[in-house]
């Protein structure tokens, strides 16, 4: 269907996309934007993590090339932006979906190694990337990053410790001031999950991002994904309409 | 002072970070009237000496303390020193803060990024967590971040990295609350709006002010000693079942469609 393929000729960088069908859900959202008609570039943290799911998009005819790079090193980051942009000649997408969470200890017992990891991927990753990103995006005045959330970053973690609550928190700041910077016009109109739909996103997302079927039968998912941001009201309602990709 | 009759604080030990300049030295004095004694904390030995001589001249029992709050060990070190000192930790203000540049996101230099995020969140996390490993032992803590009202909307003036971190700080306040809630320990965010502190004052003069006050709903400025009376009243034990709560102080500016959280942009 021609609908299907409502991302024909944009380019989209996923990071934390490993391990195809059994990754989680970056893989699932990567697998979704190629069937959409996306060029994807897979980021995970090796290369072998990265080929399960470039192998698996081109497997279903889907456009794929891989990246393996630490999110949370600057250097990294913006080294993963240019090469995706000297592959395929520019980005459009970037999700920010690479993160590191899990049972941690009480904040008494917190070492600070385990802080400032999570910290340093969860939040300052998703900055390193989205600046590197911008710097692409804002010259050709289109681009949408899409920060994936967590029901963390508006309440706290049920399986997940303070560096994680704080750092899926900040990344809601992150996302709101990004928007308001971006938004305007006569600005390339980045877009961002709305928290709250981020949070009802990555919840059931993380299984419903890895079965394809789901998204294709919930069409809701990419579009609300992929929202972008009204221009009137910086860090108000986005707007979900998949129109806005109209450049 | 009202704060004085409704504030008992006698008996409890209060950490001030941040104490020397904007809200700080309104805050010890405040908590010190109300009782307690105070250890302030400042980035530099001169601004720490000069708070608390402030401080000791307006009869308050108060002692400087200095660390470098992005250190850990550091960290660790003085809230030791504190407790060496007075015996005990009840409450800890950490008023400390990193501003932002205002740099569009994609001119935010990586140094700008890890500068903030190490005051405004990792400085934050250090010393909640020294500061419950000793209120623990008594069952009784209160733990109140002086925050900002653009943690919660946008700030032209600060940036991105300021947005972001205070809006970690709050994820921090809330996942520690649950944590400790059982242990007698509150944990709070104050989200002051615009605040005439002195330094603010001889800037912008009187008549930008008043200017900015008019995109106030409450047509003023709030006062330091505004902010003083909740940290005074969140650090009091009537105040044990307020935990997690991020509380605005900004005369509803935050609340006005379409208003500015940060109307001081306007004179940046
Ligand atoms: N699974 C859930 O229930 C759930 C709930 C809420 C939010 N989320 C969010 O959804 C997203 C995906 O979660 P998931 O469940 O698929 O987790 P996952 O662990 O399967 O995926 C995260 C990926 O990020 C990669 N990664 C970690 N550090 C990295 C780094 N420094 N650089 C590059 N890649 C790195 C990991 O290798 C992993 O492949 C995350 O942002 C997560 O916080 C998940």
């Amino acid at each position: 269907m021609a609908d299907e393929r409502w991302l024909d000729g944009l380019v989209a960088l996923v990071t934390g996309a490993r391990r195809g069908e059994l990754g989680g859900g970056g893989a699932g959202i990567a697998r979704a934007l190629a069937s959409h008609g996306a060029q994807v570039v897979v980021n995970d943290v090796t290369e072998e993590l990265v080929a399960a799911t470039v192998g698996q998009i081109q497997q279903r005819g889907g456009i794929a090339w891989g990246i393996a790079g630490d999110v949370s090193a600057p250097q990294d980051a913006q080294r993963m932006v240019d090469a995706t942009v000297e592959h395929f000649g520019r980005i459009d997408i970037l999700v920010n979906n690479a993160a590191l969470g899990g049972l941690v200890p009480a904040v008494e017992h917190l070492p600070d190694e385990v802080w400032q990891r999570q910290v340093a991927i969860d939040l300052s990753g998703p900055f390193f990337m989205s600046r590197a990103a911008l710097r692409h995006m804002v010259p050709r005045r289109f681009g949408r990053i899409v920060n994936i959330g967590s029901l963390a970053g508006v309440r706290t973690g049920f399986v997940s410790g303070a560096p994680y609550t704080t750092a899926k928190s900040g990344l809601i700041g992150l996302t709101r001031q990004m928007a308001l910077e971006f938004a305007p016009t006569g600005s390339p109109s980045t877009c961002s999950c709305p928290p709250e739909s981020a949070t009802r996103r990555s919840c059931d997302g993380a299984r419903i991002f890895s079965r394809d079927e789901t998204i294709r039968s919930d069409r809701s998912i990419p579009k609300v994904s992929l929202a972008s941001w009204s221009r009137s009201s910086a860090g108000g309602i986005p707007d979900c309409s998949p129109e806005q990709r109209s450049r | 002072m009202h704060v004085q009759q409704r504030c008992d604080l006698s008996g409890m030990v209060a950490l001030v970070t941040g104490a020397g300049g904007g809200l700080g030295p309104t805050i010890a004095r405040t908590l010190a009237e109300a009782g307690a004694r105070i250890a302030v904390n400042d980035r530099t030995p001169e601004r720490t000496a000069a708070v608390v001589e402030r401080l000791r001249e307006a009869g308050c029992a108060a002692e400087g303390f200095l660390a470098d709050l992005t250190d850990s060990a550091q960290v660790d070190r003085l809230v030791q020193e504190v407790v060496d000192r007075y015996g005990q930790l009840d409450i800890l203000v950490n008023k400390a803060e990193a501003h932002g540049s205002g740099r569009r996101s994609d001119e935010v230099t990586d140094e700008e990024w890890e500068s903030v995020l190490a005051v405004n969140v990792h400085a934050a996390f250090y010393l909640s967590r020294a500061a419950v490993r000793r209120m623990r032992q008594r069952r009784f803590g209160r733990i109140i971040h002086v925050s900002n009202i653009v943690a919660t909307r946008t700030s032209v003036l600060n940036g991105v990295a300021y947005v972001a971190t205070k809006e970690a700080l709050y994820g921090l306040t809330r996942h520690l609350s649950i944590e400790v809630a059982q242990h007698g320990i509150t944990v709070n965010a104050v989200l002051p709006g615009f605040v005439a502190t002195p330094i603010l004052v001889e800037r912008w003069g009187d008549e930008r002010i008043r200017q900015l006050a008019e995109t106030i709903p409450a047509l003023r400025a709030g006062t330091p000693e505004e902010v003083a009376a909740l940290v005074a009243f969140l650090a009091s034990r009537e105040a044990g079942y307020i935990t997690g709560a991020a509380i605005p102080i900004d005369g509803a500016v935050s609340i006005v469609p379409g208003g500015r959280s940060d109307p001081s942009a306007a004179f940046a």
